[in-house]
């Protein structure tokens, strides 16, 4: 099944904020939207709650694509509806796939921080995203991110069962 | 520790959570909301037919519908294996439900092309109506930048096109028609053909319930992979791996009509640097909508423009 091999096509940059489109503002938002609710409720109910927001947005995009901040308007709106689908109290477990590439610890490991804990870790420190990016989506104060991302990471380090300094100077 | 934990948490999050794609939300705008829950899509009626005849075609076959309805699972229903007729039917009316017209979304998170442990993931976003396709693959950039590459193959008729910028860097986009290119079965892969890997011999098994696009699916999944042909891998990925390649698990899930709705397949390959392992995600959406898939209004052909 291998598709037909051509050369690859520049992705057009996104259009300006007066005339932003949803199209676009999906593509920007969609990864940092999906990863922040997977890690509050789980990928299952994160992924499909975010989902809902995205698709509550498309369908009023005229009205809240006026709004400043949007991406952290939705995030509201996901955990709305991942608090009402949350199964506790498993809300990361190993795969059902066996040969996956990380420690089968993690996913336990991450369901015993706190939910801003959790989230703190795997945007700060998972996907690099700034202090500021992250306030601006959860609507916490950026000294609580870092706080959160910094205790988060020392448990998720002690439940894993790291040590050593190796991890810790690249705030791992 | 195998890697570090930010990589770790990237592969878990990206993979147990795929990238949505927007023909997924298209799908439930379509569905609808009630509330924050969602409603079921109603019968669409070429599936309906399919399914009825197939009932009438035999008494066993009734019992796949039984066990697959679109309630959720009853702790009774967790646990039961399917049997050889009720995997029949699911093959059976997946088949007719798609045998006209489908949108498949497959997301894919695979190692990278250079066969290291690091993964690279994207989505292949399919429309299909008989023998013509339109393929859109959404790649990451091999330089490793956050922007994406897209990848748009059309076939039509036998002929292939396909859109991108061939040549010097200030030439313009445009689409391209591949005469020569006799194989266009291989252009864009028929996700028809993972029909292929519902076999009575894999041992599913129903482990649960879930919402899948609004729509309330049975979640199947397969026990006994190491019995499936090993001439269908090659139907199966839509990720190209150097090697050879075993299917490690394989999930579906069902509709009320017995209609596949999501497959999750696990791979995994031995490779210089150890053993790989990527995941695919297809999802069916708009099953049987009529589409219709033209050939580009102008293309160049060999070096000349038509139209």
């Amino acid at each position: 099944m291998d598709a037909l091999d051509v050369e690859a096509v520049p992705e057009p940059p996104a259009a300006g904020s007066a005339a932003v489109t949803f199209e676009a503002f999906f593509r920007d938002t969609e990864p940092r939207l999906r990863r922040a609710l997977a890690a509050l409720y789980g990928p299952e109910q994160g992924r499909d709650a975010a989902a809902e927001a995205f698709t509550y947005a498309w369908q009023h995009w005229d009205r809240l694509s006026q709004m400043a901040n949007l991406p952290g308007y939705l995030f509201r709106v996901g955990q709305t509806l991942g608090v009402r689908r949350k199964r506790q109290p498993v809300l990361h477990e190993a795969p059902a796939w066996k040969d996956y590439e990380f420690e089968p610890a993690l996913p336990k490991a991450l369901s015993a921080l706190s939910g801003q804990q959790r989230l703190a870790v795997v945007l700060v420190h998972g996907y690099g995203y700034t202090l500021r990016e992250v306030a601006e989506l959860t609507g916490l104060r950026r000294t609580s991110v870092q706080n959160h991302a910094e205790r988060g990471l020392a448990k998720l380090r002690a439940a894993m069962g790291i040590t050593g300094s190796s991890g810790a100077q690249r705030g791992l | 520790m195998r890697r570090e934990v930010c990589d770790q948490i990237r592969d878990y999050v990206d993979t147990a959570a795929p990238a949505i794609s927007l023909a997924e939300l298209a799908e439930r705008r379509t569905v609808g909301r009630r509330g924050l829950g969602r409603r079921p899509l109603p019968p669409r009626r070429g599936t309906f037919g399919a399914v009825t005849g197939a009932m009438v075609a035999g008494g066993a076959v009734a019992a796949g519908l039984t066990l697959a309805g679109g309630a959720p699972a009853r702790p009774a229903d967790v646990g039961i294996r399917l049997s050889a007729a009720m995997v029949h039917q699911v093959t059976t009316a997946s088949s007719e439900a798609l045998a006209s017209a489908g949108h498949v979304v497959v997301t894919f998170s695979a190692p990278e092309p250079a066969g290291t442990a690091a993964h690279v993931s994207g989505t292949i976003d399919i429309t299909f109506s008989g023998h013509d396709f339109n393929s859109v693959s959404r790649l990451p950039q091999p330089n490793g930048s956050a922007s994406q590459r897209k990848l748009v193959v059309r076939v039509v008729n036998g002929q292939v096109y396909t859109l991108g910028i061939f040549g010097a860097p200030s030439r313009r986009q445009q689409w391209h028609h591949f005469s020569n290119y006799t194989e266009s079965g291989r252009a864009v892969p028929d996700p028809r053909r993972l029909l292929q890997v519902l076999q009575p011999d894999a041992g599913f098994e129903v482990v649960g319930s879930q919402l899948i696009g609004g729509v309330q699916t049975k979640h199947l999944r397969a026990t006994q992979l190491t019995d499936l042909p090993a001439s269908l891998m090659s139907s199966l990925t839509f990720v190209s791996v150097m090697g050879p390649q075993q299917l490690t698990a394989l999930d579906v899930w069902v509709d009320s009509h017995d209609v596949v709705r999501q497959m999750g397949m696990t791979f995994s390959s031995r490779s210089p640097q150890g053993r790989l392992a990527w995941h695919q995600t297809i999802r069916f959406l708009d099953i049987g909508k009529p589409e219709t898939i033209t050939a580009p209004a102008q293309y160049v052909n060999q070096g000349t423009t038509n139209g």
